[in-house]
């Protein structure tokens, strides 16, 4: 009996404390802070804490040069922990202080999903930074998607494969998740307009470790190009074993996560010839301003601006933006209806709706085994209505 | 009116548990039954209690069979039984142990019944069937002389009065035949013959009761029995009147084991 | 010592013959204290229905349902003694069938919740029939198995599921005119829920069913020889405890809006049977400690990124450690007077 009463009051005293761990308070009027939402534990952390990266560096950027509107910019992380649980415990602390003014971040649909029901409850808005999902807009009202189309990576792989070889048969090799879906839309809807072939989809378990399988299937109907819907180290893999059989075919990535160090050091020499997406105007582009980004990005983590990091770095942007117009944590959303930004993926605004209104995506061919041999071959803008051309 | 079993015999691989086993069982009986230790007594009341299943021969109820019946069936049947080496539930109350004896009754005797349900939910005419059952369970406490430790639970009982508990379980409800495993084994003569005047009094001295006692107290089984039986090796040696089978030659040869049989 | 009355109301349990005054088995057997509790925790939920904040509403809505759902295990897992390692999916097969039925079938809630119980306590009956074949370790296998099975056809069925991306455009629900549509409401809803699921186990394991149950889970020879049905009480105990979990997946839907087949993963519902285990299993109040006080706790110490893991760890071995429970009830005292 007593180690009972001991613990129930011990347990008692803790959840007491942890309670007054997080008192109310009111807007502090010289900062906008974010709550932003990301898994930065379990598997998908790396890509969580890439997006959280992103927002980070944008904040530091914009504080440097003088704030959003005389304010400073602070990003409070909250694991979301992949789970919807999380997701909605997090929205529902956004809804509950106030000295939170904006909600954003979310990789997946489905957690974006969680949160925008409860943010609703208190007419509230979120950003979602890589959730891209249609149902984001379709299906509610208070979620700001930062990428325009879920389908664009996808578009322009098989754009650019119709403009390389017009009328071409391409086969495509990915990991297996439903996440994937989108992507394959985008090749689909691109496939039928441009009258390519699409011979076959190969796919492999996120676990695996060996390809030979799928490369096997995959050149069996001697395809003129092959996408790549894998991450770095499992698309190098399969790219080394595919040139073994065939040094020619054409090989683009579809995924859009820009091909760093790990794709590089694991493939060796046959990752050149490679075609990589990345976001913007690519790393080898023009604008100084972007590059300068990258770089730092690079130097502070060792790694490439992933597109991940890039959507965080764009919607801490976006969110300056309606700051510095003078918005506050309740008409947020009318103010991101009006800005107009440049982000680093690309023109950030929201004329036509809640989805951004256009991507530019970037197609390079790798031409060396250091990060930086890569050149610039095609940019290309996809609209939120789904339209695709070659960027101006 | 009878338990009757018609040359029943279980076989385990190539042991021969019971062989070519008939006997009858009717109301009014006190059958003793009694043998060396592996001789089949145990046997035969798992047969006649539905936990073994007679590989030959047939095991009937009332003039009905019994073939593929479960325990649970034969239960319903008017068969209660205690075993040989105790099953009571330690974790719970006396009371509860007893109570559960009272599950065929409670449940509407048959496994779906729309009286489960009410029982189960609680209802008030369930409510009074258990507040009967409760005083009925009391009542058969009382009889094996149980009543201070009502609510006590049954892990702190002795072995003799968890003994006397598994009677009381078994003898709470309606039944027609009580089969007693060895019940007074390991007991005090004292404890012996309390348990066993209650074993008598539910069901030994009872026109429509019979009572099924194996025993190795050759003294007690042939005060108590109105008729007894011996076995060895399975098979059913000799049938009688008790005082006849005590004296009979048959038997000091089986229990000394002499010639060959 | 012949006491010869029959048990009463009021009788405080013994051991040993004497008079109980240790304090705590005096508290839990009191009908006064109980309706105290009932009375605090009622006026609770008062307070908080008005003057709770979002985030606290939120979170006690989700412990309240994953209180819910640990005490039905308790009727499968800690009465029946059925390993079962599935009840996450349960509570996501009625959580699915409520989505699917107000959202594309669009029925009242009423018919919803049914359907929820119906679909929840099907597969709950097929997984007690298992249990009768198959004991302890062999049916956590299958349990396991069968989330497993049910993860993946939730998410692979997306004509019916919406698949791995989650079902959402949950319209709002309205019950009797009630509309679920502020954390207020959904805290609530969630309230009753738990009320509801907690007095039909309270009713079922005081009852002889439970009484049942314990038999079957220790000694089913014992259990038979009395005329309890093995197979029946399996089989009900599954049904009943997984139709409890599908009851309460259904408002775990008309609460949130949005549901994905990772909410109901492996990882739920081993999380359920541990905290069945810390609770208790046959303890309700123990059930319903554990379920809602990890869950209100992890949620509460999300902010603290770094050390979290470790605290709730920490947490669950106290726990562990004061010997099997956060509050557990003495074995004699699992079915008090009046039981049923």
């Amino acid at each position: 009996m007593k180690k009972t009463l001991t613990a129930g009051i011990a347990l008692a005293g803790v959840v007491a404390a942890l309670a007054g761990c997080s008192p109310q308070s009111t807007a502090d009027a010289d900062e906008v802070r974010i709550l932003f939402s990301a898994p930065l534990s379990g598997d998908s952390a790396e890509s969580g804490q890439a997006l959280l990266n992103g927002a980070e560096l944008a904040a530091d950027i914009i504080n440097e040069a003088g704030g959003a509107g005389g304010r400073t910019v602070v990003i409070e992380a909250a694991d979301d922990e992949m789970t919807t649980q999380a997701a909605n415990s997090i929205a529902s602390k956004f809804a509950a202080d106030p000295k939170y003014f904006a909600l954003a971040g979310f990789l997946d649909t489905g957690l974006a999903q969680a949160a925008s029901v409860v943010a609703n409850r208190s007419e509230l808005s979120l950003i979602s930074s890589f959730g891209c999902g249609d149902s984001l807009v379709t299906d509610a009202d208070n979620v700001f998607v930062m990428c325009a189309a879920p389908d664009a990576n996808g578009r322009v792989a098989a754009s650019f494969i119709a403009d390389q070889i017009p009328g071409a048969t391409f086969v495509s090799i990915s990991i297996d998740v439903p996440q994937l879906d989108f992507y394959f839309n985008g090749l689909q809807a691109v496939t039928d307009d441009r009258d390519l072939t699409w011979a076959s989809r190969e796919v492999y378990p996120p676990s695996a470790t060996d390809y030979a399988t799928v490369v096997t299937n995959a050149l069996a109907s001697s395809p003129d190009a092959i996408v790549s819907g894998s991450l770095q180290a499992s698309a190098a893999q399969v790219l080394s074993q595919i040139r073994r059989t065939d040094p020619d075919v054409l090989y683009v990535d579809m995924l859009g996560e820009g091909w760093g160090s790990t794709f590089l050091d694991t493939a060796g020499d046959a990752a050149i010839g490679a075609y990589t997406q990345d976001l913007g105007l690519g790393f080898g582009g023009d604008d100084a301003d972007r590059v300068a980004i990258l770089d730092r990005y690079q130097d502070e983590h060792g790694t490439v601006m992933s597109a991940a990091a890039q959507h965080g770095y764009d919607t801490i942007l976006a969110i300056a933006a309606a700051a510095d117009a003078g918005a506050t944590r309740e008409d947020l959303e009318d103010k991101l209806a009006e800005i107009d930004a440049d982000g680093v993926t690309g023109p950030i605004s929201f004329a036509n709706g809640k989805r951004a209104d256009e991507r530019v995506i970037s197609i390079s061919e790798i031409t060396g085994t250091a990060p930086e041999d890569r050149t610039v071959l095609a940019q290309y803008t996809v609209t939120s209505d789904g339209k695709i051309s070659l960027f101006e | 009116m009878a338990i009757e079993a018609e040359q029943v015999g279980v076989r385990f691989g190539g042991v021969h548990a019971l062989d070519d086993v008939s006997l009858t069982v009717s109301p009014g009986d006190v059958l003793g039954v009694i043998g060396p230790n592996g001789s089949g007594k145990t046997t035969l009341l798992n047969c006649l209690s539905g936990f073994y299943r007679p590989s030959t021969g047939s095991i009937s109820i009332d003039g009905t069979g019994t073939a593929g019946a479960s325990p649970a069936q034969f239960r319903a049947r008017g068969v209660v039984r205690t075993f040989q080496n105790l099953r009571v539930y330690d974790e719970l109350s006396v009371l509860e142990n007893v109570l559960l004896g009272m599950h065929h009754e409670l449940s509407g005797g048959s496994l779906m019944s729309w009286r489960w349900v009410a029982q189960s939910l609680g209802l008030p005419r369930a409510r009074a069937r258990q507040r009967e059952a409760e005083e009925h369970s009391a009542v058969a406490l009382e009889r094996v002389g149980l009543s201070h430790r009502i609510r006590h639970r049954t892990g702190d009982l002795s072995y003799g009065e968890k003994k006397r508990l598994e009677i009381a379980r078994a003898t709470v409800g309606d039944f027609r035949y009580l089969l007693l495993d060895e019940p007074t084994a390991g007991l005090s003569p004292n404890e012996a013959a309390t348990l066993l005047d209650a074993a008598m009094e539910v069901a030994g001295s009872r026109p429509d009761t019979a009572l099924v006692l194996i025993e190795h107290r050759l003294e007690i089984v042939v005060s108590l029995s109105s008729r007894m039986v011996l076995f060895d090796s399975g098979r059913l040696v000799i049938e009688g009147a008790p005082a006849d089978v005590a004296r009979d030659p048959e038997l000091i040869r089986v229990y000394t084991g002499g010639d060959d049989a | 010592m012949n006491s010869r009355r029959t048990p009463a109301r009021g009788d405080v349990f013994t051991a040993g013959g004497t008079l109980d005054t240790r304090g705590l088995q005096r508290l839990q057997s009191s009908a006064v204290v109980r309706w105290v509790a009932i009375a605090i925790l009622a006026a609770g939920v008062i307070v908080l229905f008005n003057a709770g904040d979002p985030f606290t509403l939120q979170v006690l809505t989700v412990a309240l349902l994953n209180a819910a759902i640990t005490v039905s295990l308790s009727i499968s897992f800690g009465f029946a003694g059925i390993f079962n390692l599935s009840q996450g999916s349960f509570y996501g097969l009625g959580a699915y069938a409520a989505a699917i039925l107000i959202t594309d079938v669009g029925v009242p809630f009423w018919v919803a919740l049914l359907g929820s119980i119906a679909v929840a306590s099907i597969f709950g009956v097929l997984m007690g029939f298992v249990a009768v074949r198959l004991r302890d370790d062999y049916f956590a296998f299958a349990s396991i198995a069968f989330t497993i099975i049910i993860t993946q056809a939730l998410i692979n069925l997306p004509e019916l599921t919406r698949g791995g991306t989650g079902f959402f455009g949950i319209p709002v629900v309205d019950i009797f005119g009630w509309r679920i549509a502020t954390g207020r409401d959904s805290f609530l809803l969630a309230a009753i829920g738990f009320t509801v699921v907690f007095l039909v186990t309270h009713r079922v394991t005081r009852s002889f069913f439970g009484r049942a149950m314990l038999a079957v889970n220790h000694d089913e020879m014992s259990a038979k020889a009395v005329g309890v049905s093995v197979v029946f009480t399996r089989v009900v105990a599954m049904g009943l405890s997984s139709a409890l979990a599908g009851l309460s997946g259904c408002l775990l839907t008309v609460t949130m809006l949005y549901i994905q087949p990772s909410d109901f993963s492996t990882v739920l519902s081993m999380n359920v049977t541990l905290w069945s285990i810390i609770g208790g299993p046959t303890s309700l109040i123990g059930s319903a400690v554990a379920g809602g006080g990890i869950t209100f706790l992890q949620e509460n110490i999300r902010a603290i990124v770094d050390y979290r893991l470790a605290i709730l760890g920490i947490v669950v071995l106290i726990a562990v450690y004061l010997r099997g429970g956060v509050l557990r009830r003495p074995s004699w005292m699992r079915l008090p007077k009046g039981t049923r």
